[in-house]
């Protein structure tokens, strides 16, 4: 598992966007490491709902890391991150495809989405895909005993039943439901803290 | 009243709050307060992303491989300006043609915008109840070279609505587009063109 190295990173994990990328600029390895953290799982989750190949997905990843690292000076809004994400993950996904099909001439509205059947139908779709992201990386930004509750309520399959939650993390099954209002609580000021937008 | 607190909004959206409760809840929202119906509305979202997430984290290694890019790399990333370029209308049909040579020819609408590296070639065919857009992007270099461009359609308040990619010809597509006011942005990845305000009508 990949660790975030939560102590150095700390200090710039509840920075907004706009803030974080300044700060990236002046040369922090660890604002980027955040910044990367923020939306991997955006970046990731794209190549793979087209349908590509874990490691096309790999591909993808990097070379949309690359050119992030590359325009970071010239997004032309750093609050809206997430969207240019989307656009430029959804071309590298288009390039692999015209790579793997180099005949492929298409005139047609989605023509990505065409080509690969399983792949997002709205621009909604990826909206969610950037807040799931974001709330996924603010909840590896709690203390670890909110992290893996929430982390065993929420993301687990098949979901445990209160009893092995809390045999898992040795406390009052009674407490759970008190612990969880006060660990999402928690995971609201992060996010605020981060941008996070809900509408 | 004090605010309410995130335990009871958890409960409130989970409906598990008795009729006396919710009544409570609803009445305070209605005040209105403000901060109590942004934290609801959060948690809203929150839950629902969290109870839709599919999204999958790349392996450690890629993502180590991808953190490495900001130490390896030598030079900061510059701080180049971004550039957008508005294309200007330099052809219009419906400006050509008087309405009398209209009469009993096709309704489409036949565009030309340029710029300094393109033209882009579009049509709007309107049918009954919205309109279908074609469109190539033309390159005015010497080389004749098309650069491959991904293409939104954006709200007039630069929302986007819809995307596409131009083929290896340049060309492209939107159909079933409601009335109204859009814009067309391309994205070139080192600058982006766009078109404003472009209006869709139907009879």
């Amino acid at each position: 598992m990949y660790t975030i190295h939560r102590m150095t990173v700390q200090p710039f994990a509840l920075l907004p966007d706009p803030e974080l990328i300044e700060v990236c600029l002046k040369g922090s390895g660890q604002a980027w490491e955040v910044l990367l953290v923020r939306y991997q799982r955006l970046i990731y989750s794209i190549p793979l709902r087209y349908g590509l190949p874990e490691h096309d997905a790999n591909d993808v990843f990097q070379n949309v890391s690359l050119r992030l690292w590359e325009n970071l000076g010239g997004l032309r809004d750093r609050a809206r991150l997430g969207a240019w994400l989307v656009i430029t993950t959804r071309r590298e996904c288009w390039r692999m495809m015209r790579q793997r099909k180099p005949d492929t001439t298409v005139l047609e509205e989605q023509a990505l989405e065409e080509i690969l059947p399983t792949g997002p139908r709205s621009e909604d779709e990826f909206l969610i895909l950037e807040r799931q992201s974001q709330v996924r990386a603010a909840i590896g930004h709690l203390e670890a005993p909110c992290r893996e509750l929430l982390s065993l309520l929420f993301y687990t399959e098949p979901r445990p039943a209160y009893s092995e939650i809390a045999r898992n993390l040795v406390i009052p099954e009674g407490s759970i439901g008190p612990s969880r209002s006060r660990c999402l609580e928690k995971l609201m000021k992060i996010l605020e803290d981060m941008g996070f937008a809900d509408v | 009243m004090a605010h309410l607190k995130y335990e009871i909004l958890l409960n409130y959206l989970g409906d598990q709050l008795s009729a006396e409760e919710r009544g409570k809840v609803d009445a305070h929202l209605a005040k209105p307060c403000w901060q109590c119906g942004r934290h609801l509305a959060l948690l809203r979202t929150v839950l629902h992303s969290i109870a839709e997430d599919r999204t999958v984290a790349p392996p450690p290694a890629i993502l180590k491989r991808a953190v490495d890019i900001g130490r390896s790399q030598h030079e900061l990333p510059r701080r180049n300006p971004w550039v957008r370029v508005v294309a200007a209308l330099s052809f219009d049909s419906r400006l050509q043609l008087s309405s009398a040579a209209t009469r009993g020819v096709t309704r489409a609408r036949q565009m030309l915008f340029t710029t300094e590296q393109m033209d882009i070639d579009l049509q709007i065919k309107p049918g009954r109840a919205d309109n279908d857009l074609l469109g190539q992007m033309l390159s005015t270099r010497p080389s004749g070279e098309i650069v491959p461009a991904f293409v939104s359609l954006q709200s007039s308040a630069g929302v986007s609505l819809r995307a596409t990619e131009t083929d290896s010809l340049g060309q492209f597509a939107f159909r079933q587009i409601p009335s109204g006011t859009y814009n067309l942005v391309f994205d070139l990845e080192n600058q982006e063109v766009a078109i404003t305000g472009l209006e869709f009508e139907n009879d």
